[in-house]
């Protein structure tokens, strides 16, 4: 049986050799897809041409589609017959799938891949044992692919990326052994109990009245304090070395009624900040216990920075003036803050783990000007707190100078690189191979520079080497070490560990079981989180969800804390597909939903209450479910007014089906869209349905936008549009202290046709016309998976692994657990 | 002589070099040109303010039109009509292809099409350019500047990487005439020597590499080998700036404007730092992305909702009223930028005529999100002005010819640039 199959097969391809593509496409194609006027500008007869120089296999794949799908030649025009049209099939896939397979077999898949700067930040954080470094705003943006900046070919390197690499490098190793050449001993870890009465400026304030009144020996704020009204005595702290401090306050709710001071109605919360310059860093976010008795004491760890304030925002009270309203007349929430305590710097170590990285045990100690040793540069640092904190070079004679010490600079010089090397490099590294940069240290060693001085060279070039910045894949079977690497970049986002190391180096690695059981250990390791938020942020454009901005006329309850919960919840519900190993059905719907009191809000969900993302069960009638319509996605596919059906539905079809429809035809106006209310959107779409020429690719794209048509920009459920001008006033008059000013105006239509011609009243008929589709979703979310893990698109070659993959995620109705482990072993992904 | 070889260059590392010899790596074509330079200085600006301005308001009725350009000015032109003799409006222009709305601005001086596309990859800015042919006459081969978003920037090199901007004022005032002290700029040349020792170094590593990868790789690891020789001729070039002291001048560091909100006075500041930039002879090509994607709330009496926001205006006549506000102000700050040019003397010349200050918008429309019809203006610089440009609106010319004769007449030997089909029909230098 078998070598019947393999005769028939050996059959066909000779068949498929001989049969005369270029024929085929001159009688069925050039009538339309020829010359300068080529519709859709696809000019076949180039194409056909070139094709025995170059076979540009991405043009061919879609040709081949299109063909296998009945959908070109278009219905009406008359040939081809069947058996023609399925000749034609055979024969350019397997020219395609040679093509492909031949260049992958000498080049690979994958083009020289660099490290881009996320990859680049969380290599160096866990390099340099520095989980908070931040350099990746250093480095240029990177270009995309297929979708993500994880695809080599889209990596360019110009000379302003390798000025920024070799600053970020030199900003790096400077953090790493900062704090030690600063301080020398380790720095007193101190506790500061701040209050109300620790500043006499209490009385001031509450004399005022207006905004803060006395609670017990609290100050309970009645709206978001601005720097005059905050907590001033937050602004005598500011950490005098970057590090660990523990910070602890004691805060309570309570509701201000007419001079009494009563237990607060509802949950409130507060978010932590860290502010220096213009950057303002979230430290965290708690809820704040209702009344004096039951206080909340939040404490947690967080990484603090010289000149850094902490402030914090009230997420759940007004920023609006109160008015003219007496304090005898006044009701209104507030929030009583008791005291403040900050413990710190901790440090688990010393040297910190960072320092010995670079230096192992090596001492620090003060300079001495008489020794031969060059002075080592004066550090720079920030001095000023918080918004008017700056850059200084410290002043020679006020500093104390320090360098690190060794007593046989050229044995430890030549034993630190190797070990840096080593693990900097991916893969097993001997003395021989980094000669030249113990060469470059040496020299300046000799020259009597400070030996961390000289030493910062030799690891800024370990760390600018395209041995380092590029990944070391060679064309075939990936090595251990190389799969290491693929492994840890794709899960982890960073270099490999030395468990993950130790395999490779025993050669053990690519074996199906230690792989597998890697794969298990890494997601359940913390730092797969670096995977789920890069993944859902290129694939379902979670990094553009600050690109536009709500208007504060149409939606006066949009603010920070929703933005904030919108993000986490659907990295949260991605989290949970993968712990969970839940199916591709769940891309669209659930039973379930990852949210806080926040996002029950506007979800309209009762019995939610705290700002933690916790497991809720969806109600029965309740129209979310998948990322289909979470209020993240619902907000990237709009912008701050108005949302559009075919920028949603146009995102469907390609984020969730991996089907994106062509590009409009040039010079067709944009839509002027009308916020007086006049008219919807869906009615100056109507020319999609009218005109043919529009209907061809509309039919597809425009479904999935009506049905989603019953969200705004924010993803509230609405029934009719908001208007500035025509409508009828809604029954909220009120959000947040601001008066609502929007009006309900023409009524929402949720309905259409999905171009298989089931049609839909809203949009839970159509998700489940989307659930019945599967396989398509799971498709697509593998072949993501294996673009973002691999760094290179789809060749045609690959569909047959991809459907591998599928077969064998298919009993788990394809897993997102499991997809991800099937992928891993995959040839595509053991092979370059 | 053949163009020297990087080797021989950094063989001579730790001797003062003149800057003749860099010169002289550079093709012959190039070299040719600048074998001495008796032509006096010739400078370029280039503005972009990415929310458009309202075409209603902007261009002149047709009626108030004449055939040879002449015209009534429109309710913004009439704020900058001082100057008409100094500027030329043009209308009808686009850049061909460069669509996708706001996505648009990274084309602005690059006319790369469809900047929206999957795998969309730039390509060199018009200052670039520039900067490649005349950039190394002047510390700072140009200097590009932004206002509002952080990331914002018109520049990018010709391998599609954005070139970053410098938003704050203080930092670029430092870095055109603060002089560091001797032990700072001693520093700082050990740092850029470590930086070559370094680049040195890693080159050779991938040298050493380009045997081993196979031929898609090798373009790669070529493109980090070139890198690294670029940056290797910079680091030289900025040692010797480091060493030759900057210019004094008598005023003040300015002090950064941190409100958002406060787009006048931002601009303002980053014009003078333009303009001081370009009286110390420091730079001869600036660029000035003013980029209120953020949508800020502009604080100006009369405005009380974000940029952005209102130029999604739907035709609401209050929500124009107050994008009228903002943008007049904005052409108001454009012509105090042209009336501080035009007082600076050089040469019985004024900065004005040897600056050309390109200015305008890579939105036609903003409620639209059209990238047609871009409201242009070419001011200084040498050229005959005084009239309006117009073309096609329904089928627009092409902008990049615009800038190939901005290029020649800043003496760059080219004839095209990005989708240019020529120079700029009806605009004549001077």
């Amino acid at each position: 049986m078998a070598c019947c199959l393999i005769a028939s097969m050996s059959q066909a391809s000779e068949a498929s050799a001989a049969y005369d593509l270029a024929g085929f496409i001159d009688s069925n194609c050039l009538d339309c897809h020829a010359g300068e006027s080529a519709e859709a500008g696809l000019d076949l007869e180039r194409m056909v041409s070139d094709a025995d120089t170059r076979f540009p296999t991405d043009r061919w794949a879609k040709v081949h589609d299109r063909v296998k799908a009945g959908e070109m030649p278009p219905p009406d025009y008359g040939s081809p017959d069947q058996p023609d049209r399925d000749r034609f099939v055979v024969a350019s896939a397997d020219r395609l799938r040679r093509a492909d397979k031949e260049r992958q077999a000498t080049e690979g898949r994958t083009v020289y891949r660099r490290l881009n700067r996320v990859e680049y930040e969380n290599t160096l954080r866990d390099l340099l044992r520095l989980p908070n470094l931040e350099v990746a705003g250093m480095l240029p943006p990177d270009s995309s692919a297929y979708g993500f900046d994880k695809v080599g070919s889209a990596l360019d390197v110009s000379h302003v990326q390798l000025a920024r690499y070799l600053e970020a490098a030199g900003a790096a190793i400077d953090q790493a052994m900062g704090p030690v050449l600063q301080h020398g001993e380790r720095p007193e870890t101190q506790v500061l109990h701040l209050d109300a009465k620790t500043n006499g400026r209490l009385e001031q304030v509450l004399r005022k009245g207006k905004e803060a009144v006395p609670v017990g020996e609290a100050v309970g704020l009645l709206r978001q304090p601005n720097t005059a009204q905050a907590p001033w005595w937050w602004s005598k702290f500011s950490p005098t070395v970057d590090g660990t401090y523990r910070i602890r306050m004691k805060t309570h709710g309570f509701v201000w009624d007419r001079g009494e001071v009563l237990p607060a109605d509802q949950n409130h919360v507060v978010t932590y900040y860290a502010l220096r310059q213009t950057t303002k860093r979230p430290l965290g976010t708690f809820d704040i216990g209702p009344s004096a008795d039951q206080a909340s004491i939040h404490e947690f760890d967080a990484h603090l920075r010289v000149g850094e304030q902490l402030q914090f925002w009230l997420e759940t009270l007004s920023d609006q003036n109160r008015g003219n309203t007496p304090m005898e007349e006044y009701v209104a929430p507030g929030v009583a803050v008791e005291w403040l305590e900050i413990e710190g710097p901790l440090f688990p170590q010393w040297p910190p783990a960072s320092y010995r990285q670079l230096f192992g045990d090596l001492p620090v100690q003060d300079w001495d000007p008489d020794s031969n040793v060059q002075p080592p540069p004066l550090p720079i640092h920030y001095d000023g707190v918080g918004k008017r904190a700056k850059l200084v070079q410290a002043k020679p004679g006020k500093t104390t100078l320090r360098h690190v010490v060794s007593r046989q600079p050229d044995a430890d010089a030549r034993r630190l690189l190797l070990r840096f090397a080593n693990r900097t490099l991916r893969r097993s590294v001997g003395g021989d191979e980094i000669r030249d940069i113990v060469e470059l240290v040496q020299a300046r060693l000799d020259a009597h520079v400070s030996f961390q001085e000289a030493m910062r060279v030799g690891y800024q070039a370990i760390l600018c080497s395209p041995e380092f910045l590029f990944l070391d894949e060679s064309p075939g079977q990936l090595s251990d070490f190389a799969l290491a690497s693929r492994l840890s970049y794709f899960l982890w986002n960073s270099l490999p560990d030395d468990e993950l190391r130790r395999a490779a180096s025993r050669n053990e690695l690519h074996r199906a079981d230690v792989l597998s059981a890697q794969v298990e250990r890494m997601l359940n390791d913390p730092k797969a989180n670096r995977f789920v938020e890069d993944f859902c942020g290129q694939w379902l454009d979670l990094r553009r969800i600050t690109v536009t901005q709500p208007d504060e006329q149409l939606y006066p309850e949009f603010d920070q804390f929703l933005l904030d919960s919108m993000v986490r919840e659907t990295r949260r519900y991605f989290a949970e597909m993968v712990r969970d190993d839940l199916g591709a059905d769940h891309l669209v719907g659930s039973d379930f939903l990852m949210i806080n009191e926040r996002l029950a809000e506007l979800y309209e969900i009762d019995g939610v209450e705290g700002c933690t993302i916790r497991k809720v069960d969806l109600p029965a009638d309740s129209p979310r479910g998948g990322f289909l319509t979470q209020a993240s996605v619902l907000k990237v596919t709009a912008n701050g007014t108005t949302t559009s059906p075919v920028t949603r539905g146009a995102w469907v079809l390609d984020r969730l089906y991996g089907r994106p429809p062509l590009p409009p035809p040039p010079n067709v106006p944009a839509v002027e869209p009308d916020l007086r209310g006049a008219t919807t959107i869906r009615r100056q779409l109507e020319k999609h349905r009218d005109d043919e020429a529009c209907a061809t690719c509309h039919r597809a794209i425009d479904p999935p936008g009506f049905a989603l048509e019953s969200f705004d920009v924010i993803g509230t459920w609405r029934d009719r549009y908001r208007a500035l001008e025509n409508g009828e006033p809604p029954q909220v008059k009120e959000i947040m202290g601001k008066p609502v000013v929007y009006k309900l105006g023409l009524p929402v239509d949720g309905s259409g046709v999905d171009p298989g011609g089931e049609s839909f009243e809203d949009v839970h008929e159509f998700r489940a016309i989307l659930l019945s589709r599967k396989e398509t979703l799971a498709k697509n979310l593998a072949e993501r998976l294996v673009v973002y893990s691999t760094g290179a698109g789809i060749d045609f070659a690959d569909r047959d692994a991809i459907a591998k993959i599928l077969n064998e995620t298919r009993d788990t109705g394809f897993g997102l657990r499991s997809i991800i482990h099937a992928v891993v072993q995959s040839d595509l992904f053991q092979r370059k | 002589m053949p163009p020297l070889h990087r080797r021989h260059l950094l063989k001579a590392a730790g001797v003062a070099l003149a800057l003749p010899t860099l010169e002289a790596m550079k093709p012959s074509a190039v070299r040719a040109g600048f074998a001495s330079d008796p032509a006096p200085p010739r400078r370029m600006m280039c503005i972009c303010t990415n929310m458009g301005m309202m075409p209603e308001f902007f261009w002149p009725q047709v009626d108030d039109l004449d055939d040879d350009g002449a015209y009534r000015p429109s309710e913004y032109l009439a704020l900058i009509d001082d100057f008409r003799e100094h500027y030329t409006v043009f209308s009808g222009v686009s850049h061909p292809e460069v669509d996708g709305g706001h996505n648009a601005e990274i084309s602005y001086l690059t006319a790369a099409p469809h900047p929206a596309a999957g795998g969309f990859k730039n390509t060199i800015s018009l200052d670039q350019y520039a900067a490649e042919w005349i950039g190394i006459r002047t510390r700072f081969p140009y200097l590009a500047l932004n206002v509002g978003v952080e990331n914002s920037t018109l520049s990018w090199t010709g391998s599609g990487v954005r070139v970053p901007a410098e938003d704050r004022p203080s930092k670029v005032f430092q870095k055109l005439f603060v002089q560091g002290n001797e032990a700072e700029v001693e520093n700082q040349v050990r740092r850029l020597r470590d930086g070559r020792s370094i680049l040195d170094l890693v080159g050779d590593r991938a040298g050493r590499l380009h045997k081993k990868v196979g031929r898609n790789d090798r373009q790669k690891l070529d493109q980090y080998y070139q890198s690294v020789r670029e940056l290797e001729q910079r680091l030289v070039t900025a040692e010797q700036w480091q060493r030759k002291p900057k210019p004094v001048i008598d005023v003040e560091m300015p002090q950064d404007i941190d409100d958002r909100g406060e787009l006048i006075g931002r601009t303002e500041l980053m014009h003078r730092m333009a303009r001081l930039a370009f009286e110390t002879d420091s730079t001869r090509i600036v660029t000035l992305s003013i980029d209120e994607n953020a949508n800020p709330k502009v604080n100006l009496p009369g405005v009380n909702q974000g940029h952005h926001s209102l130029t999604h205006h739907g035709r609401r006549d209050e929500t124009v009223e107050q994008l009228k506000i903002i943008e007049s102000a904005q052409m108001k700050a454009f012509g105090s930028l042209l009336g501080d040019l035009h007082r600076v003397g050089e040469d019985g010349e004024t900065l004005l005529d040897r600056t050309m200050v390109l200015f305008g918008s890579n939105l036609g429309n903003a409620n639209s999100h059209d990238n047609k019809n871009m409201p242009m203006i070419l001011a200084g610089g040498g050229f005959r002005h005084g009239k309006i440009l117009s073309f096609d609106r329904h089928d627009n010319y092409p902008l990049p010819n615009l800038y190939v004769s901005m290029l020649q007449r800043m003496g760059v030997e080219t004839d095209r640039f990005a989708s240019s089909t020529g120079t700029m029909r009806g605009l004549e230098a001077i």
